[in-house]
């Protein structure tokens, strides 16, 4: 059985989906978490449940709104199952009824029932049940509590109540429906009812696929009729706000009979909160001094000592044991320095930076999961209008700061695509995760006393630059018209302690799985192009591949403070996987342990080289994965390539700047 | 001499298979430290809606 799971926004549905399911899916507390069907086997081993973005009503405004309605329309489905924020049902149930006239059995899930009692709302479970004619049962989805019980009904291959007809639409509709079903044959399986409301709506999607029973004139002198016959008998505006006003008007009763309220809370904690987080004029300064925390304690309070442990502890113990295994296998002073001086020191050099990687998807974790993220977009939005582009597309940018791959898929949740595409084209200017190794290693190498500080500049620096270029773009070669933003704040929450452990396990566990295969396999293909040169096997690393490849484009980074080969070809292995960079340097420098390389470095880039090299690194290239993710996302190879080139262009300019403004001011 | 041919030929194999797979991944627009990976429903709604 095929079972898809729909509901509006930030309702948990992908919490219930990883509680019901074995999988592990993305959670977070804010709207479009999820913009793509995600399919899980529930844990009946037999049915199959499936993941669909959060929306308001069937008919779509963005791209991830229209994946449920091709869904409904294109894809198999045996049973919807709706999950309700239980303090939010007078929003969520006009989808709830939309859903119900999709004719399909259907199961409702009551969602955060605990919420909604500590508001005061009392939900009468029977009466809600019976008025709906579905089954409804009530879950906590982020503990889990209740969800054993749903998977059991679930199983249930049909409903026992069978209630289609739950808001009286009039005449008109009944009309409307019965003439669109003389156009239908056998061969749609689909409700005539939900085809025909949802055409009424607006649905697009619907519109489509009812042009392959009728012709469109048709469909639109029908549609016309209806709209002057509903517009002249009940005084609306339009069938659309008759339809929603006949569904508030069932949902109304609905709640009358089933739901009480015991007591009117006073001003809920979380509007205290956002009282102040949200104000004008403390919003950004409150958001940047918690990226400053978060760096502090990534780069100073407890990341860096964690680092240093582990980088005495491969250098030491680790490198020691090799080499004594290795000789003990009595192995070839080739296979020696493979494995010590290409694996063990590309491979160990990043992996020595898992602490400030942990600590910094905790935060983002904590990030996500207790609401605030929503409210940074809000912060943002006063900013973001005046560029072009509207807060929400602040949203696709924080996911950016872990990944820049589902940051950029995140863009599919913005209306228009002028701005959907500025967001694509933007994203990759955030500082993902991966290159977080690079500027610790060379904040600890330059600046100690500064080390947040330094790298907060740096992503603050990308968040401003894509504010510029957004203006830039949307001002010259992205012209088009701006949505209207509307965010829906969700109610603060103390995040878990199992569900941040399990979201910055299952990014770290990534960042190791990284390390374990593509840095291993980098690691010996930049290790044996250093060992081997045109002289032959063993050469001096002077006269190698790797210098003779980063040799030629060292003289163009020369005026940015770093023309060394080196560098260059570091920066080559960069667009494969940002944590390459980190490799690269190990090996080229051919260090033991991470202090060693800062001390190297030391001597090869002034401060502000260094930094004009990190600034180089945070904008010149999205790497290759994000690379194809714009081209998938865009499916336009125009763009793809305009991507690569702006960045490095921005790349280079500020890099430029930044070294030679600050030789001018007389840093070094 | 038989270790070093023997542990020669996995790291070099290993490294190759690791490779190919990394960039054959990427070029899909699949990410691999997130998982994320950017599906077929996804390139065949862009042309449509853009």
């Amino acid at each position: 059985m095929e079972i898809a799971l729909l509901g509006n926004p930030n309702t948990g549905k992908t919490s219930l989906f990883n509680n019901l399911t074995s999988s592990y899916e993305y959670v977070g507390n804010w709207s479009g978490v999820t913009v793509e069907k995600k399919v899980g086997l529930l844990k009946n081993k037999r049915d199959k449940l499936i993941d669909l973005p959060g929306i308001y009503t069937l008919s779509p405004l963005s791209k991830d709104e229209a994946v449920v309605s091709q869904f409904l329309l294109e894809d198999h489905v045996d049973k919807l199952l709706n999950i309700l924020d239980a303090s939010q049902l007078h929003r969520n149930l006009h989808l709830t009824i939309q859903i119900l006239e999709y004719g399909k059995p259907v199961d409702i899930c009551l969602n955060m029932v605990d919420v909604a009692k500590q508001r005061g709302i009392l939900i009468d479970i029977e009466k809600l049940s019976s008025l709906l004619g579905v089954k409804v049962t009530p879950v906590i989805a982020r503990s889990g509590k209740g969800c054993e019980q749903l998977s059991a009904t679930l199983s249930v291959s049909k409903d026992k109540y069978f209630n289609r007809n739950l808001v009286d639409y009039g005449k008109e509709i009944k009309e409307a429906i019965e003439k669109i079903q003389g156009f239908l044959h056998e061969n749609n399986s689909l409700s005539t009812k939900w085809l025909t409301l949802q055409l009424l709506e607006g649905n697009q999607y619907v519109k489509t696929y009812l042009k392959g029973y009728m012709e469109e004139e048709v469909l639109n002198n029908l549609m016309d009729d209806i709209e002057v016959k509903i517009k002249q008998s009940y005084k609306v505006k339009s069938v659309s706000q008759y339809i929603y006003r006949k569904r508030q008007e069932f949902i109304d009763h609905l709640l009358n009979n089933s739901v009480t309220r015991t007591h009117q809370s006073n001003i809920p904690l979380t509007d205290k909160i956002d009282r102040i987080v949200t104000k004008r004029i403390l919003g950004i300064p409150i958001f940047l001094f918690m990226m400053y925390i978060m760096f502090m304690l990534t780069f100073d309070w407890l990341g860096t000592p964690l680092s240093d442990l582990l980088d005495s502890l491969i250098s030491g113990p680790v490198t020691i044991g090799f080499e004594r295994l290795l000789s003990f296998f009595g192995v070839s002073v080739f296979i020696r320095d493979l494995i010590v001086d290409g694996i063990i020191a590309g491979v160990g050099g990043v992996l020595v930076f898992i602490p400030q990687m942990f600590i910094l998807f905790f935060f983002i974790a904590l990030l996500e999961d207790s609401g605030y993220m929503a409210r940074v977009a809000l912060v943002m939005d006063r900013i973001m209008d005046k560029v072009g582009l509207n807060g929400k597309a602040f949203i696709p940018m924080i996911i950016g700061f872990g990944c820049n791959v589902p940051g950029i898929m995140a863009a599919r949740t913005i209306e228009t695509p002028k701005e959907r595409l500025l967001t694509t084209l933007l994203t990759p200017l955030m500082s993902c995760s991966a290159r977080l190794p690079i500027y610790a290693l060379f904040v600890g190498a330059f600046f100690i006393k500064n080390k947040a500080i330094v790298v907060l500049s740096l992503y603050v620096l990308g968040i401003v630059l894509s504010l510029v270029l957004a203006r830039v773009f949307s001002k010259t070669i992205l012209k088009g018209e701006t949505s209207l933003f509307v965010i829906e704040l969700p109610p603060y929450r103390l995040p878990q302690g199992q569900a941040l452990w399990k979201s910055t396990w299952e990014k770290g566990k990534g960042f190791l799985r990284k390390a374990s295969t593509f840095i291993f396999a980098g690691s010996v293909l930049i290790w044996l192009l250093s060992y081997t040169g045109p002289g032959g096997l063993n050469v001096e690393m002077d006269k190698s591949f790797l210098s003779v490849i980063g040799g030629v484009i060292a003289p163009i980074l020369a005026p940015l403070g770093f023309g060394s080969w080196q560098a260059a070809s570091s920066l080559l292995t960069g667009f494969l996987a940002k944590e390459a960079i980190i490799s690269t340097m190990n090996i080229i420098y051919f260090v033991p342990d991470e202090a060693t390389l800062q001390g190297l470095l030391v001597s090869q880039y002034t401060p502000l080289a260094a930094y004009s090299f990190m600034v180089f690194i945070l904008l010149y290239i999205p790497c290759l994965a994000t690379t194809a993710t714009i081209y998938k996302e865009r499916g336009s190879k125009k763009w793809t390539i305009f991507s690569i080139i702006y960045s490095l262009t921005l790349a280079y300019i500020i890099s430029f700047l930044v070294y030679q403004g600050g030789r001018m001011f007389g840093l070094a | 001499m038989i270790a070093s041919i023997v542990i020669g030929i996995v790291i070099f194999g290993y490294a190759g298979w690791a490779f190919i797979r990394h960039v054959k991944k990427s070029k899909e627009g699949k990410c691999s430290s997130c998982r994320e990976e950017t599906s077929n429903t996804s390139s065949c709604c862009s042309g449509k809606n853009n």
